[in-house]
């Protein structure tokens, strides 16, 4: 029913669009912006015309489309470091207009957080959004000499961070697995290295990142919380450029330029960590751990061609991977831990007309554990992952310029391997049975369009169908209350098991106060098919994707947010004041006392339990966007609250993530051409972890019993980072730079996790219960130098 | 390996990985003082009944987290032991109070029995409990026992140069129905307790109708524990004489028992998640079990 609904209000909306659009003769400036140097599309640059006022933003591939009346116009392109773009254009048929935007001289140029000088945040429905340009993170304080543009959206109101220099996104009440992250429109499962202290995300192969953490327009699904939204450089088609940077503990080397020029180019981005090999020198050869040794290494590729005017192909692929081994002599341990993530994207652009785009994408994706355990007589093994085929159209149509329509279609298969063992104990085999995969078919069709009611009421009404179907081959063990097996049900091959079929309205309004102030309002709903099962405190690569099967019901949220947007000093400043509501169902935790099992006889999904949460708060955001000292602060109140019918005796209690308070304030401030300084300060609530309340004796052994669900708060952390940048000669053949930054200048020892523990014998009075707080990271500086020619 | 066997090596997956930290950053840790929330005070049961013997249930309380420890025996006793419960068992026909004793030959030292009841194969024993204003209560039922197929020593061998360290191996043909439990205790030359082996108590869940091995190190006399490894109170040596004790139970009461040995490895390690403790006992902590025990001796040789 609600599907038959849906579809209704989304012919409703197509009309209402192409009805408009037959009133009066209409021609079309239509093209590509690109940076005249480099030849990189530009997207989210803004095209309007000056008469009007009216304008559009160029789409992920640069493309934009401005359909008006006959007349003469002063047509307009500005983006963020770029000079503006301006021409006279008499419209009196279809104009194909590709624009080259020259960056700004170094004496003008200041890093500008969003937009031109104009009113793009009080005009726009979007809420809770965010762009960052790379320039801007790459002036910030580094951590270790790596510049992270994770960690730059944890700074945003409404994202919180999972702990000290962790990656794991936690938005407006969400976990880190509510986060769609996409790389080139390829979803990446981990984005996390050495434990979430770096993203997988390498500073020099990317050009945009946007983020959206309120509502989620409707090309975007599966995910209840964010979207993540990260594109890779395409390389520059005009000429050969080398850059790279050399850290700490890390290096980076990019190679770009043309296969042919202004027609097809390549980029290839590589970064890896040497901790391991720098090391290694200064352990002994008979030191009991001999051998252990951590890297993590990345690669960025990606070709561009433009077949025809009307015609592009994109290849893109990331491959990155960690290895982390231990060797134990005196325990005899030998461990060896590689984990990572695959990408590969094949992306095909045609214009059908200069109002119509089609982006066409196949995708590839992939993430892989595996773990290799050997200890005296055993040998343990572990295999876990998930890998989508996954194939898109995505069309772009610009009717007329009151309307900008998005559609299209998606569809992913997933083949989730939720944990394989092997293992042998001496000689013999252990059976863990035979590995077990799950497979999904995902597919969903969304319409969306941007419209103006009014002069003063804008919409974005989208809708999403989406529809998940777990297949066989899959064994469904039934169990009873105890746990028993009482019935086995075997699927075959592509014998569908269950399926889930939603839609997913979005909405989103503004409505325009005056010209330096909006209110903007958003109800969204979406539908997530899988989520990260994991049975620690921490995140760690070990947690395992599992999809929505017959007992796991697909995530449900629903977002209310209700904003209002100023600008000051003829722009200079923004300012923000969001509130929100999410209510999520179905969400997913370990039962009480599950435990990791085998997997012979039993499925995963057996050992869960299932509940729903809500979180609320409000977020204020002021950032200055122009002058030559630039930045924001965001400040967070929230709550967000789980009630598991199972787990806490039904009690609702917080999530572990539920932080009271988040401040977080950005500085970068250009001295002049040679240096710039940034600071970074951040405050936030602890996290709530779950203690021991008593302790009591069984078998002669102390044991404790824990207290309600989540019962202790974590001491505040707070943070100031500092750095300078200092910029060599521009007209030099080889550019470099310099980047000097301090992590945690004060030494805060912050908690990265606490823990409680007894040791001694309850007999000879040796007994004692100790708490123990764990901080890692004091005060680090470093150095990155960074080049290109 | 039985389940709950392989549960501890995903545990040192998870726990292998995290050494990075420890490894590769300069962490800092360091002893804090913290206020964690007071339980209410809880009675806690440790008490089984054996087929052909008399019941024992020990009484005692819990604790607060950071109470300091009893450094004597009175202390202790006074802390927490409770003498002064009213306990009773019914075994379906009659209802038997036990006496608190103090026995110090025999594990748990304080307890309540009575020689008046005696346990018996399939019955069902409902235990109450009365003390200081709370009241707990369970249920359990005496299993037929189940004999292992049988036992034998085997060296560590993937240690090339071991010639005397090695298991007990119990080679153990599960009965055609689901529902069976099992827990293992073993004693030593002139041990005196039979006490029970980490990791050996488990269900048959996964292995219902089969037989399987499974390996056991040596088991620890009562507060004979120690905070360091040492390899030989892990292993058996060559010539020991081995006696085991093979015990039935129900899934509740094995339930507790491998939740009780994962809470007791994962103490002191900061990244296990929290274990609950499944207990049988209603409005307390702590396990009432029936046993059905089966005896074996070995002496380890070649």
């Amino acid at each position: 029913m609600k599907t038959v609904r849906g579809i209704c209000f989304l012919v409703a909306i197509l009309c209402c669009a192409s009805l408009t659009s037959q009133a009066q003769q209409k021609f079309t400036i239509s093209g590509y912006i690109k940076d005249a140097q480099s030849g990189e599309t530009l997207p989210g640059a803004n095209a309007y015309v000056k008469e009007t006022h009216q304008g559009t933003n160029s789409n992920t591939y640069g493309f934009f489309s401005l359909s008006l009346p006959k007349a003469k116009y002063t047509f307009i392109v500005s983006f963020l470091g770029y000079e503006e773009f301006s021409q006279t254009i008499d419209l009196s048929k279809d104009v194909k207009l590709n624009v080259n935007l020259k960056t700004k001289s170094v004496q003008s140029k200041e890093v500008e957080i969003v937009g031109e000088k104009t009113e793009g945040n009080i005009n726009s429905t979007d809420m809770g959004r965010l762009t960052v340009p790379m320039e801007m993170v790459k002036k910030l304080p580094a951590f270790f000499g790596e510049v992270d543009l994770v960690k730059v959206m944890q700074m945003v109101p409404g994202v919180k961070n999972g702990g000290e220099g962790n990656t794991g996104m936690y938005v407006r009440g969400g976990g880190p697995d509510q986060n769609l992250v996409l790389l080139d429109e390829a979803v990446v499962y981990n984005g996390a290295h050495l434990l979430g202290f770096f993203s997988v995300f390498n500073s020099d192969a990317i050009k945009t990142v946007d983020l959206h953490k309120g509502g989620m327009p409707a090309q975007y699904g599966g995910r209840l919380a964010s979207v993540l939204d990260i594109s890779m450089k395409e390389g520059n088609d005009k000429k050969y450029k080398v850059n790279g940077g050399i850290g700490l503990i890390s290096s980076r080397l990019t190679v770009q330029g043309p296969i042919k020029k202004d027609t097809a180019s390549f980029i290839v981005s590589a970064r890896r960590t040497y901790i391991d090999v720098l090391i290694q020198p200064f352990i002994k050869d008979d030191a009991p751990t001999k051998g252990s040794g951590y890297f993590f290494y990345d690669l960025n590729t990606k070709v561009n061609y433009r077949l025809s005017e009307k015609d592009r192909l994109y290849l893109s692929a990331y491959f990155g991977r960690d290895v982390f081994s231990f060797k134990s002599k005196n325990s005899g341990l030998n461990i060896k831990v590689p984990w990572g993530n695959a990408t590969a994207s094949a992306r095909w652009n045609h214009l059908f007309s200069s109002k119509l785009f089609l982006n066409t994408s196949l995708i590839f994706s992939d993430y892989d554990f595996e773990s290799d355990i050997r200890q005296m007589v055993f040998a343990f093994k572990v295999k876990s992952g998930v890998r989508d085929y996954n194939a898109k159209l995505d069309f772009n149509w610009y009717p007329d310029i009151k309307h900008q329509v998005k559609f299209g279609a998606n569809y992913i298969f997933h083949r989730y391997a939720p944990n394989n063992a092997n293992g042998s104990f001496g000689e013999q085999e252990i059976n863990f049975g035979p590995a077990v995969y799950l497979y999904a078919h995902e597919a969903a069709l969304y319409a969306s369009d941007d419209f103006d009611l009014t002069d003063k009421l804008r919409f974005h009404a989208g809708l999403r169908g989406s529809f998940f179907q777990q297949v066989g081959p899959f064994t469904r063990y039934v169990k009873d209350q105890q746990g028993a097996t009482i019935d086995t049900l075997v699927y075959g091959k592509r014998q569908p098991v269950k399926h889930y079929l939603n839609a997913e309205p979005r909405l989103m309004m503004r409505y325009t106060i005056n010209k330096k102030s909006s209110l903007k309002a958003s109800y969204t709903q979406n539908y997530q098919y899988m989520q990260i099962t994991s049975l620690a405190n921490q995140s760690l690569p070990t947690d395992l994707w599992y999809p929505a099967t017959s007992l796991v019901k697909p995530q449900f949220g629903t977002q209310y947010s209700l904003g209002y947007f100023r600008n000051f000093f003829d722009n200079t400043w923004e300012s923000s004041v969001e509130t929100y509501y999410k209510e999520m169902k179905n969400q997913v935790e370990f039962k009480d006392g599950a435990l990791p099992s085998t997997g012979i006889g039993d499925n995963l999904d057996n050992q869960l339990t299932f509940g729903h949460g809500w979180s609320y708060g409000a977020e204020f955001f002021l950032k200055k966007v122009h002058g030559k000292t630039t930045g924001w602060i965001g400040y967070s109140l929230s709550w967000t609250v789980r009630n598991f019918p199972q787990l806490n005796n039904g009690k609702n209690y917080f999530a572990r993530y539920d932080r009271r308070h988040d401040l977080s304030l950005v500085l970068t401030h250009d001295l002049n051409s040679r240096w710039s300084f940034s600071a970074i300060f951040v405050y936030a609530s602890g996290s709530l972890l779950w203690m021991p309340t008593s302790i009591y004796l069984m078998e002669g052994q102390p044991v404790v019993n824990y207290g309600a669900r989540n019962n202790f708060r974590m001491p505040p952390y707070h943070r100031l980072d500092l750095s300078a940048t200092w910029t060599g000669r521009t007209d030099r053949k080889v550019h470099s730079s310099w980047n000097f930054s301090i992590y945690n200048v004060y030494s805060r020892l912050n908690p990265y996790f606490m823990y409680v523990y007894t040791e001694g014998n309850p007999a000879d009075g040796s007994f004692k219960s100790q708490a123990k707080m764990v901080s890692i990271f004091p005060i680090i500086p470093s150095v990155t130098y960074n080049f290109s020619f | 390996m039985n389940s709950n066997q392989h549960s501890r090596y995903v545990l040192i997956q998870r726990f292998s990985l995290l050494l990075l930290l420890v490894l590769l950053i300069t962490g800092c840790e360091r002893d804090v003082e913290i206020d964690l929330p007071i339980d209410q005070n809880m009675l806690v049961i440790e008490g089984q009944i054996e087929a052909g013997k008399a019941p024992k249930v020990l009484v005692s309380r819990n604790r607060g987290f950071f109470d300091t420890f009893p450094a004597n025996l009175e202390d202790f006793i006074e802390k927490f032991i409770v003498q002064d419960a009213v306990v009773t068992v019914n075994d379906g026909t009659k209802t038997v109070n036990l006496q608190f004793v103090f026995d110090p030959m025999n594990y748990p030292y304080f307890y309540y029995t009575s020689n008046e009841l005696t346990g018996e194969v399939g019955k069902t024993y409902k235990l109450h409990v009365a003390a200081e204003g709370k009241e707990v209560s369970a249920t359990t039922i005496i299993p037929p026992p189940v004999a292992l197929d049988s036992i034998f020593f085997r060296l560590n061998v993937f240690d090339k140069e071991e010639d005397s360290l090695g298991f007990v191996f119990a080679r153990l043909t599960d009965p055609d129905t689901l529902g069976n439990a099992y827990k293992l205790y073993s004693k030593r030359n002139s041990e005196k307790e039979y006490f029970p082996v980490e990791a050996a108590s488990f269900n048959d869940e996964y292995i219902n109708g089969l037989t399987i091995e499974f390996f056991n190190q040596r088991s620890t006399q009562p507060f004979g524990q120690k905070d360091t490894f040492i390899k030989e109170d892990f292993f058996y040596t060559l010539g020991d004489t081995v006696y085991i004790k093979f015990c039935s139970m129900g899934w509740k009461e094995v339930d507790f028992f491998r939740t009780f040995d994962i809470a007791r490895n994962s103490n002191g390690n900061p990244f296990a998640a929290p274990t609950l403790i499944k207990s049988n006992i209603i409005g307390g902590l702590g396990v009432w079990c029936g046993l059905g025990a089966s005896y074996d001796t070995l002496i380890t040789s070649k």
